[in-house]
């Protein structure tokens, strides 16, 4: 089970009134049990009643219920909360707390739902009473749950990347725009449009250090998200780095001030976004490289234009071939997106090149060729601008 | 790697069929594809070619005492050596972009040679205006086909707009055309756009003489002298011409007809430019070819041209009157300086060299006209008869 940070717990609250309050005691109380724990969260609506109200009952098996946490129950309904909720208490062989309100439904199943998947393995059910045609069974089944497991620790980061965004102020539809401050169109863009899609690119790199035999080795695992836009252009609103485990021995500090850690960490990150770069075709290419791949549709269009008005028919199945093609007759945007795949495709690969081991592209005057002031490439030397000057 | 070697013997003798180059290009795509679908970035390797390098000292002649291989590649000059490389590879914007111009007019060259077409530079800029935006881009992607291929431009059935004109004691044809230069003296005839296609050449002049510009004092002197006078613009159409940066410059048709010409009459040639900076280098152009086109100047320069004027020191000689001269601008002066600098001056023509330091040095230039200040037919009759006469060219 995860634990809830608190300020979590604070902005669900704001919605929720106690419910994660409650779910949050029910954890605790089952991480004391050395015992195989069970939570539950259920709903129940009776959509018959008006208003509509809707039981919400937070049960768990854990040990150590305590009646402090339940104080601010003695006092409901909050006024202020425009008499809302109500509240039960059950103690027996757990714990169970019910609550009851006239929220509307669909609101709080989506706050529930969001927040237990982010936050616990449990089971969440929902009642629809006696209504023939329920909408809605188990939301989140026990065996969804695999996914958090401890070693899904990616999946916490986004969840934790979503937090993040939550402190600053976002709500659903609002952007906050410290966190993307680049050229979004906040129109048709919300922040958990990429979580929810899974538009974030998340990666991760692991660099390991073997100090000495006698020495643990040292892992510093990074963890980069990229949030990619939807604009056109390619555009990354933020990246995290996130040093999840440093399994090390403390360095001493001759090796400190070798930047050995340091090293470390950079390793770690360099394959972390190698490993990013790999997944994700095109992403976080470098300006350059963009730059460049702004030639490949016109280096296609006459490649392909090369390829297909050749009257050299074995030149043209040899190029048809090579592209990976199959069968006779071609339309030309086939042929050409095809070269423009494998043109952007080097030059990706080019641009994960270390900058060393890139091939040079020199210039191999060694001496004054272009020392005279003339020798601009106009080409009117040849004479020919001249007439077509006069043209 | 796109690299494409062609036997030299066969551009010697400049009877490749259409059918080689359009195989060449093919090769090209071929070899540029296989890069792309191995993964490889494409590279062109483009041979860089000059027709001289700023070592004005004349040190060239001293690396004749090492003979290696090595050293002289390195040191001398040759027009027919390659000078370096250039590399085209998908990793730099600059390189993309002329990649990509490349490839699009060798687009057109494949189908001009398949269609056995003939287009112009110019013409070619006008298929894709907005895509190469400026005709240099054009003028260079052709010049880097012609390298990559091994080839001149007449072979990628690239023609000259064609600006230069001849008139004298000459008869020849083209494709059938009849040129009777001779039975009409005053009447300038174009150069024809393919040379390759002129024959049946006849002449019973005594010399060629090259003129920056036709003008009505050489049209008068071709009729009353046995000469043929060949120029690659008329001063007509350079009046008219608002950008006077390409005037004089002889395009390649021009040069190699005056090649062709020379080769089967064995005539002298001489050269008659205007006293500045830009007439030197257009005399320079005729000799040993431009910069641009280095990789062809051995098809395209004029060992046998001789400089018979307007000399500066002609200035003093032929008195000229000072509203005749105009100060050297700050950009010809710099100009000129750094023609000074071309190694085959000193090497080749260094009286060439002296009269050019007489122009720095004296800071005035003046035109062809100027010598016709005193008597009209001056230049006709008496300046370039005389200067034959006594040897008086350099």
């Amino acid at each position: 089970m995860a634990a809830m940070d608190a300020s979590s717990v604070y902005k669900l609250c704001r919605h929720l009134l106690h419910c994660p309050q409650f779910i949050y005691c029910a954890i605790q109380r089952c991480r004391k049990s050395d015992e195989l724990c069970r939570l539950s969260v259920a709903l129940k609506s009776s959509p018959l009643s008006d208003p509509q109200i809707v039981q919400i009952s937070i049960s768990d098996t854990g040990v150590g219920s305590c009646l402090e946490e339940f104080q601010d129950l003695m006092y409901a309904p909050d006024p202020a909360l425009g008499g809302k909720w109500g509240s039960k208490l059950y103690f027996g062989i757990g714990t169970e707390v019910s609550l009851s309100t006239s929220e509307i439904v669909d609101n709080l199943l989506a706050e529930f739902t969001r927040f237990l998947q982010k936050k616990v393995a449990i089971e969440l059910m929902f009642d629809c009473g006696d209504l023939p045609h329920s909408r809605f069974g188990n939301v989140i089944l026990a065996n969804d749950c695999t996914s958090f497991s401890p070693a899904s620790n990616i999946e916490h980061l986004k969840s934790g990347l979503e937090d993040y965004i939550f402190k600053h102020g976002n709500s659903l539809d609002n952007i906050c725009r410290s966190c993307f401050s680049t050229n979004l169109n906040s129109s048709n863009y919300s922040f958990s449009l990429p979580v929810a899609s899974g538009c974030l690119k998340v990666r991760s790199g692991v660099a390991c250090c073997t100090e000495s035999k006698k020495s643990a080795d040292q892992v510093m695992e990074a963890v980069i998200i990229v949030s990619e836009s939807s604009d056109s252009t390619i555009c990354y609103t933020f990246m995290y780095v996130y040093f999840l485990t440093q399994c090390t021995v403390m360095l001493p500090p001759e090796k400190q001030k070798a930047g050995l850690g340091r090293s470390l960490v950079k390793k770690a990150i360099k394959l972390a976004l190698n490993d990013l770069k790999e997944k994700n075709a095109g992403v976080l290419l470098s300006a350059h490289a963009l730059k460049i791949c702004s030639y490949a549709p016109d280096l296609a269009k006459t490649i392909s234009g090369l390829i297909l008005s050749s009257n050299d028919s074995n030149f043209q199945g040899e190029c048809i071939s090579l592209l990976g093609l199959q069968g006779q007759n071609f339309e030309k945007e086939t042929v050409e997106n095809y070269v423009k795949e494998r043109i952007i495709s080097v030059i990706e690969l080019n641009d994960r090149k270390p900058q060393r081991s890139r091939e040079a592209a020199p210039s191999l005057f060694e001496d004054g060729y272009f020392q005279e002031p003339d020798f601009l490439y106009v080409a009117f030397e040849e004479g020919e601008e001249a007439i077509d000057f006069l043209e | 790697m796109a690299y494409i070697s062609l036997n030299c013997e066969f551009r010697v003798f400049n009877v490749l069929p259409l059918v080689v180059f359009c195989a060449l290009c093919v090769d090209f795509t071929r070899t540029l594809l296989r890069d792309l679908c191995n993964g490889r970035l494409p590279s062109v390797y483009i041979d860089r070619f000059r027709n001289h390098c700023s070592d004005a000292s004349g040190s060239w002649f001293d690396s004749f005492t090492d003979l290696t291989l090595s050293n002289f590649i390195s040191t001398c000059c040759s027009f027919d050596l390659a000078k370096g490389k250039e590399i085209l590879t998908l990793q730099r914007e600059c390189h993309a972009r002329r990649l990509d111009a490349l490839l699009r007019v060798l687009l057109v060259v494949q189908q001009l040679l398949q269609e056995n077409r003939h287009e112009s530079k110019r013409d070619i800029y006008y298929i894709y205006p907005a895509f190469f935006q400026e005709q240099s881009v054009v003028d260079r992607a052709i010049n880097d086909i012609c390298i990559i291929l091994q080839c001149s431009r007449h072979h990628l059935n690239v023609v000259s707009v064609g600006k230069g004109l001849v008139m004298g004691w000459l008869r020849f044809s083209e494709a059938g055309r009849k040129f009777d230069c001779i039975n009409n003296p005053n009447t300038v005839y174009p150069i024809p756009v393919h040379v390759e296609e002129v024959k049946d050449i006849i002449s019973v002049a005594d010399y060629v003489l090259i003129v920056e510009k036709e003008s009505e004092g050489t049209a008068a002197l071709s009729s009353q002298f046995s000469i043929i006078s060949v120029s690659a613009s008329s001063a007509e159409s350079l009046d008219l011409s608002l950008n006077h940066d390409g005037r004089g410059y002889p395009d390649v048709s021009t040069r190699r007809f005056l090649q062709l010409l020379i080769g089967k009459l064995r005539l002298p040639v001489y050269g008659l430019v205007d006293c500045d900076p830009h007439g030197f280098d257009i005399l320079t152009t005729y000799r040993f070819g431009s910069m641009q086109m280095a990789y062809d100047a051995k098809f395209l320069r004029l060992p046998e041209v001789r400089w018979i004027g307007a000399f500066p020191s002609d200035l003093e000689k032929f008195s000229l009157p000072p509203q005749c001269l105009l100060p050297l601008t700050t950009e010809e002066k710099a100009k000129t300086e750094a023609m000074l600098q071309r190694c085959y001056l000193l090497r080749e023509v260094p009286q060439w060299r002296s009269e050019v330091e007489l122009l720095l040095q004296k800071g005035v230039k003046f035109e062809i006209e100027a010598l016709s200040v005193h008597s009209i037919s001056f230049l006709t009759e008496e300046y370039i008869p005389s200067k034959i006469q006594a040897g008086l060219y350099i």
